[in-house]
């Protein structure tokens, strides 16, 4: 996973391969630790090199959105393509999600 | 066998003791489809599953998934194959005392390294997929029969398995809810691709989700293909049975006069 | 005659068939200490079940069992002018014997005869098949716990009946037969060593292995030799499973005294 600094307070984190039971925990640590800062006001996820995603890949950005939406800042998610959507589609949540496109 | 096949049967006998239940089972599940193993009670197609699931072991040779031998798994493929696949068994099989929620929870706190709250957001997506959202924290006594079934599917999915098997999913419930679940089914496979391998002996169900039928009458395959293929099979088990006909005289009937009569 | 010659065989099979299953279960129990999953809340939850649950039937059992020893024991040492050792005889007896023999037996009649219907239960239901399924082993998930809650709370009980009984015992031989309070005291202070109180603690960890391997197992297996899984076979599988244990805690009783004694 690889993190952008954007601007002041506009974090980008541009994940890549598999996004699922096994490689969530991890992932999450990271997400989490940076989602928790004070001065971060934006987080951007960019999921064009996940390859894969299942449930616990939504189940994370769930709780991202969740972390993020209590601190009255804001999750961005780009790249989406069909896949995830799917996921998230089955999930219940589409349109949940603000989806920018870079 | 072709690689669009996730399991092929080849030749599968299986005892109860001296009783023979299965004489050389051949059959191929196909990938990202729904097969579907019919037959009346008895004739085997309960004991076919248990095998196919690992709960009953086969002789080496028999039964091979991805091209490997399931009679030969040790034990840490079999555990591999298993955390790949969901099982919903007849009645649900929920574990009494834990809420639904805690069930699903089961397999993944056991299995990885997933945090509560990931796990806790993961058990509410897999209620919506099966239309319990609201009943995350009931006990299983407290959901009817239908709700148990729902509940254990949530159960089965909760690895997002490959493969789903589903033990007589209609059983004792009423014709909507039963349609609930063919629904439900269908959409696995049209959303996730899943490869599901369903055991019924309610022929409706069967024939609105199937994309390969197999028919089995005492241990033996009648037929197996397509919702087609099936119907218009000569075989006169075969047609008996999706007619709904009773056997046209009692098994025995000379005995059966000769206890009574002498 | 061929014919008898392999229902012979085939029951000698069977029973070895049968000790094998047993010493797996067993084996297996046992390697479940120690490994994921630790629920180290549910042993607690069990500790609570079979440990202070059972508080007040063991109480109140040790409690008639230590005065009617009173009772028993004024009248036998009264023959022979020997009544001030009845604070001897009634520890010793009871911490010795009766404390672990009979709170086993009580343990067994309440909390075994419970887990094995549970368990049975869930045989009856697919929930074993389902763990299986789950690549969760059963015997780790389900019996290694138990086990565990089991060896800490019965050598505890064993010893909350030993301190009951022997103050029973007082009531009736002091209070009620007039025994010198001194001499029943100083009678368990000089007789009672660590060897008895040893041997209790040994057997209690003994009865323990024994009353959740058989009442575990045959919840467990409940129905397997008929092939048929229904309620009425847990039943039977309960009333086996307090009996076989009951039986097996005698037993046993016999054995561990013959050794260290």
């Amino acid at each position: 996973m690889q993190w952008k600094v954007i601007e002041r307070g506009h974090v980008v984190a541009e994940l890549e391969g598999d996004l699922n039971l096994w490689s969530v925990p991890e992932v999450r640590d990271s997400l989490l630790k940076v989602a928790r800062k004070k001065s971060i006001r934006r987080v951007g996820v960019d999921l064009r090199g996940v390859r894969a995603m299942d449930t616990a890949g939504t189940a994370l950005l769930v709780e991202l959105h969740q972390l993020l939406f209590r601190r009255g800042s804001d999750l961005r998610l780009r790249g989406v393509e069909d896949h995830i959507l799917k996921m998230i589609r089955l999930a219940g949540l589409e349109g949940a999600f603000e989806m920018e496109n870079s | 066998m072709n690689s669009s096949d996730f399991c092929t049967v080849e030749g599968l006998d299986s005892y109860y003791g001296n009783r023979q239940v299965l004489y050389d089972v051949r059959f191929r599940i196909p990938r990202n489809r729904i097969t579907v193993i019919m037959g009346a009670s008895g004739c085997g197609k309960t004991t076919l599953l248990r095998h196919l699931i690992g709960l009953k072991p086969c002789r080496p040779g028999q039964v091979l998934v991805e091209g490997k031998d399931l009679g030969a798994f040790n034990s840490r493929e079999l555990m591999l194959y298993r955390r790949r696949t969901g099982v919903l068994f007849q009645s649900g099989a929920l574990f009494n005392s834990l809420s639904v929620a805690e069930n699903i929870a089961v397999p993944l706190r056991v299995h990885t390294k997933l945090a509560d709250e990931t796990i806790r957001i993961i058990c509410s997506i897999k209620l919506h997929m099966v239309g319990l959202a609201e009943f995350r924290d009931y006990m299983p006594s407290q959901l009817s029969g239908g709700m148990r079934k729902r509940a254990g599917l949530a159960r089965a999915l909760a690895m997002d398995p490959e493969i789903l098997f589903v033990d007589e999913p209609s059983s004792g419930l009423d014709p909507i809810t039963a349609a609930g679940l063919d629904r439900l089914i269908l959409d696995l496979r049209e959303t996730l691709g899943m490869t599901i391998v369903v055991v019924t002996h309610e022929l409706e169900s069967a024939f609105q989700i199937a994309d390969q039928l197999i028919v089995l009458d005492y241990g033996r395959v009648l037929v197996a293909g397509t919702a087609n293929e099936v119907r218009g099979s000569p075989d006169p088990r075969v047609v008996q049975f999706l007619g709904r006909q009773a056997d046209s005289k009692p098994p025995d009937l000379g005995k059966y006069r000769a206890s009574l009569l002498q | 005659m061929i014919h008898w010659i392999r229902k012979l065989g085939a029951f000698a099979i069977e029973q070895v068939a049968f000790l094998g299953r047993c010493g797996l279960f067993l084996w297996l129990v046992l390697r479940g200490i120690g490994r994921p999953p630790g629920k180290t809340w549910f042993v607690l939850q069990q500790i609570r079940f079979v440990g202070s649950k059972s508080l007040f039937v063991i109480g109140f059992t040790a409690a008639f069992t230590g005065m009617v020893l009173g009772l028993q024991g004024f009248y036998t040492l009264s023959k022979f002018g020997s009544e001030g050792l009845l604070g001897s005889a009634v520890a010793l007896s009871i911490i010795r014997e009766l404390g672990p023999v009979l709170s086993a037996l009580m343990v067994t009649g309440r909390a075994g005869s419970a887990m094995c219907a549970e368990i049975g239960i869930m045989r009856i239901d697919e929930q074993i098949d389902a763990l299986e399924c789950m690549a969760v082993d059963p015997h780790s998930y389900l019996v290694t716990p138990r086990l565990l809650a089991c060896l800490i709370a019965l050598p505890l009980l064993t010893s909350f009946f030993d301190v009951v009984g022997m103050v029973g015992g007082y009531l009736v031989g002091v209070e009620l037969l007039g025994v010198n309070p001194g001499s029943y005291l100083d009678g368990i202070h000089s007789s009672v060593e660590w060897e008895d109180v040893f041997m209790g603690f040994v057997k209690s960890l003994v009865f323990s292995v024994l009353i959740i391997w058989i009442c575990t197992y045959k919840g467990y297996f409940a129905g397997y030799d008929e092939g048929a899984y229904g309620p009425e076979q847990v039943s039977r599988a309960t009333t086996n499973a307090v009996v076989l244990a009951s039986v097996a805690i005698l037993v046993s009783d016999y054995v561990v005294t013959s050794i260290l004694i």
